[in-house]
């Protein structure tokens, strides 16, 4: 700003020293002006433009189809069946890792015998690489041979299904997978968060007489407040868009169809139909309804100013 | 013929820009690319001084990743470059999932390999967009009459042969002889679905073992429609490539996966081939579906005393209500050379594939998965040494079973339930898509009325697939 105004103030046809200055300060900013348009504005940019061809994913044939994508996309039961499937999955494995990440957190912030072993436990979920955990839960899972459906039958516990990955179970069986990978991101944040509260507050508090409930409820959750916030906030994003965990685990069709969320939806539709154009326009549509929904969330739950001053 | 009609580059953009597939940017863009390719060879060319002898290097890709059959390739090669030290034949292979997108990718960036193994609906769409070439010499050098007439019929348009099969084998239901015995059941006898469904439930004794396993990923699920379709004497499409899913026999076909699923395992929407093959070998299934390849899976899982074609047998598929004789999958994947390599590279793999083909080669290759990977010849059935393999040799009825349906012309490619259909030019993306799948998945395992499940999804073959494909 400083350097605008100074530059303003030259008067014309002498290169100032501020005149310089600006120079010299665009051209510390064009590589990164150039990275960000070449990775981030020109495939937004063209990702948009894609959305209104009808383009072979891998031929070279194009031709302009105008909002006929949108159109399609807006009339498909498909579709919405993928939005509400992507939906589902995205706000309870959301909630049951917030739950078990912040249960974890509360635990592991205690000192006792073993606890620096166990923080390094709980990160194991989330440092295997995501094929491999896929790949193991469907062992396990597996009805013929699998060891949980064999335990669970002897067991002879009422109401247990027979089949894990079929149609009617398979959704559980993903958002089981999904909260023991991805439970240890919250558990991290919201440890380090604890570890930041100061004890004096909790002295406080049990001088009036608090239990270790109200501690919780009056101390703890107003000093997470903002890290939670934003733990779900990315955790809700990357739930609503992930597509390796439901894709390896259904193969985007059989039982599969059951957790056909939108990014796997948006996947089939670019590469075994070879829609690009379809694909791309399906991204923008996942794009505005993140966006839509992010903004509800932050006007609704805006951070807390004071919190993040201290 | 002009100059520019004898370069196959310059007549398919011409072609491309006729049809209104490129803008005039494009293919101007396009046109001037070529001719400083041309120029640049013409010029590479005529520099070359007299007599300096050139390496032709032949890029081949085919879908038999296997280390055995790997090793068979690798020496076939090196033979043949024992002989031919002007040429380097560059020998991949993948599986025939990677190879279809990597040769889409290829043909888009105008750099495909000299020759590959393809699908047979690949030939029908490369053959009508000119980017393979007939290959009528390999076949009559390798031996026209000697090659089964119903493995070439596949690969022959308006009497020419764009393709030249590398192997083949047939599908067929496998059967636990043990368990049938057991359940005091004769399957040689099945000659319709009701004879099968008469037996399922003697046959399933859940959740010890059941009396069928099926593939649910959309791939698998694909083959079954298209069998057992044909089997009820029906097709997939109409001669103008219009999806037919709303007749009588899919219909009919639809019901009867309903019947069957209720003796099929759980989970079998979320299971793989090879987990039936696993059910299978296991004892946990007395039926699947299988290829000729099995016999090693089997050699390797199943119980060491039950490694054998008395307890895994090969049972005969049966026909619906509505059909005349059973259909089954034939692996009957061609070799094919296209058109935009250069003249030296397209001759010098139609030599390799003359050499790969003459009996000593082509035995090893055949070799390395012998009750899978059969020879097209009909004289190697009769012959001694090829029957004699250890292998052919224990799992004769397998082999047997294959040939029959070979000789009985019943074994078709992928989707295809009439030899018409073969023309259809979007059978590859039909197979590709998983809206078959899904038709099946909403009848049996989600309860919606076959006729409506199979409504919807010639809607959307219609709109997803045709439409956009004519609009493209």
């Amino acid at each position: 700003m400083t350097v605008h105004a100074e530059t303003l103030a030259v008067p014309g046809g002498r290169v100032s020293r501020g005149s310089r200055e600006a120079w010299i300060g665009l051209g510390l900013l064009l590589p990164a002006a150039v990275l960000v348009f070449a990775f981030t504005l020109f495939p937004v940019g063209y990702n948009l433009w894609l959305g209104f061809q009808a383009k072979h994913a891998l031929r070279p044939t194009t031709a302009w189809v105008g909002l006929e994508n949108y159109v399609q996309i807006l009339q498909d039961t498909d579709f919405w069946r993928s939005v509400w499937v992507g939906t589902v999955y995205a706000v309870w494995s959301t909630v049951l890792q917030i739950g078990t990440g912040v249960a974890g957190a509360l635990i592991l912030h205690r000192r006792f015998p073993g606890c620096d072993f166990l923080r390094g436990v709980a990160l194991f979920p989330y440092m295997i690489p995501t094929v491999i955990a896929v790949f193991v839960w469907r062992w396990l899972m597996n009805d013929l041979y699998g060891v949980v459906p064999y335990i669970l039958s002897a067991l002879h516990i009422p109401g247990m299904p027979e089949a894990w990955l079929a149609h009617g179970t398979i959704m559980l069986v993903l958002i089981a997978v999904s909260v023991w990978t991805f439970f240890p991101f919250v558990l991290v944040n919201v440890l380090a968060r604890l570890q930041t509260i100061p004890p004096e507050l909790y002295d406080a508090a049990r001088v009036d007489g608090a239990s270790p409930l109200r501690q919780f409820v009056h101390v703890t959750l107003p000093q997470l407040r903002n890290v939670l916030l934003i733990v779900v906030l990315l955790r809700g994003i990357w739930m609503f868009t992930k597509f390796e965990v439901p894709w390896l685990l259904g193969f985007g069709g059989g039982a599969g169809e059951a957790i056909r969320t939108l990014p796997v939806f948006t996947y089939q539709r670019s590469f075994t139909y070879y829609q690009a154009g379809m694909g791309a326009a399906l991204s923008n549509v996942m794009f505005a309804l993140l966006l839509a929904v992010v903004t509800i969330y932050l006007v609704a739950f805006p951070p807390d100013v004071e919190e993040q001053d201290a | 013929m002009n100059g520019w009609q004898s370069d196959p580059r310059l007549v398919r953009l011409v072609a491309e820009r006729r049809e209104g597939a490129l803008s005039r940017r494009t293919f101007l863009a396009r046109l001037a690319g070529t001719g400083a390719g041309l120029a640049g060879a013409t010029l590479v060319g005529g520099a070359r001084p007299a007599g300096a002898q050139k390496r032709v290097v032949v890029t081949m890709w085919d879908t038999e990743p296997n280390p055995a059959t790997r090793a068979a390739v690798k020496a076939i090669v090196e033979d043949f470059q024992k002989l031919h030290k002007d040429i380097e034949i560059r020998a991949e292979g993948m599986g025939w999932g990677d190879m279809d997108r990597k040769l889409q990718a290829a043909m888009a960036a105008k750099s495909p390999p000299t020759a590959s193994h393809t699908q047979t609906y690949v030939v029908t769409s490369f053959r009508a967009k000119g980017l393979i070439e007939p290959v009528d010499d390999l076949v009559n050098a390798v031996g026209k009459d000697r090659i089964f007439p119903s493995v070439l019929q596949w690969l022959e348009y308006d009497g020419r042969f764009w393709g030249m099969t590398h192997a083949w084998g047939a599908d067929n239901l496998g059967g636990r002889g043990d368990l049938a015995r057991e359940a005091g059941v004769n399957p040689q006898g099945w000659k319709t679905w009701d004879d099968w469904l008469r037996d399922l439930p003697k046959l399933n004794k859940a959740p010890t073992y059941y009396a069928l396993s099926m593939a649910g990923i959309p791939f698998f699920v694909n083959e079954d429609v298209y069998m057992w379709t044909g089997s009820n004497g029906g097709r997939l499409f109409d001669d103008q490539g219009n999806p037919q899913l709303d007749s009588r026999p899919v219909i009919e076909m639809l019901e009867f996966w309903k019947k069957v699923r209720g003796y099929m395992p759980s989970g079998w929407a979320s299971h793989d081939y090879l987990e039936t093959l696993s059910a299978w070998a296991s004892g946990k299934a007395a039926q699947c579906f299988m290829w000729g390849r099995t016999a090693g899976y089997i050699d390797q899982y199943a119980p060491a005393d039950k490694r054998n074609p008395d307890i895994f047998q090969m049972w005969p598929k049966t026909i619906g209500p509505s059909g005349t004789k059973p259909l089954t999958q034939f692996d009957n994947e061609p070799w094919v050379i296209y058109a935009d390599a250069s003249a030296d590279e397209k001759a010098a793999a139609k030599e390799f594939l003359k050499f790969f083909f003459k009996k000593e080669n082509y035995r090893r290759y055949c070799d390395s998965v012998p009750v899978h990977l059969l020879s097209i010849f009909k004289e190697d059935f009769q012959d001694a040494s090829y029957l004699g393999h250890p292998e052919r040799k224990r799992w004769k009825p397998w082999l047997d079973a294959q040939v029959r349906w070979v000789e009985q012309g019943r074994a078709h490619p992928l989707l295809v339930c009439d030899p018409k259909e073969r023309l259809v030019p979007w059978l590859g993306d039909v197979a590709a898509a998983p809206i078959l799948a899904d038709m099946v998945m909403a009848v049996v395992e989600r309860g919606r009325d076959p006729r409506v499940a199979a409504k919807e999804a010639n809607e959307k073959i219609a709109r997803d697939i045709i439409g956009k494909a004519k609009k493209a």
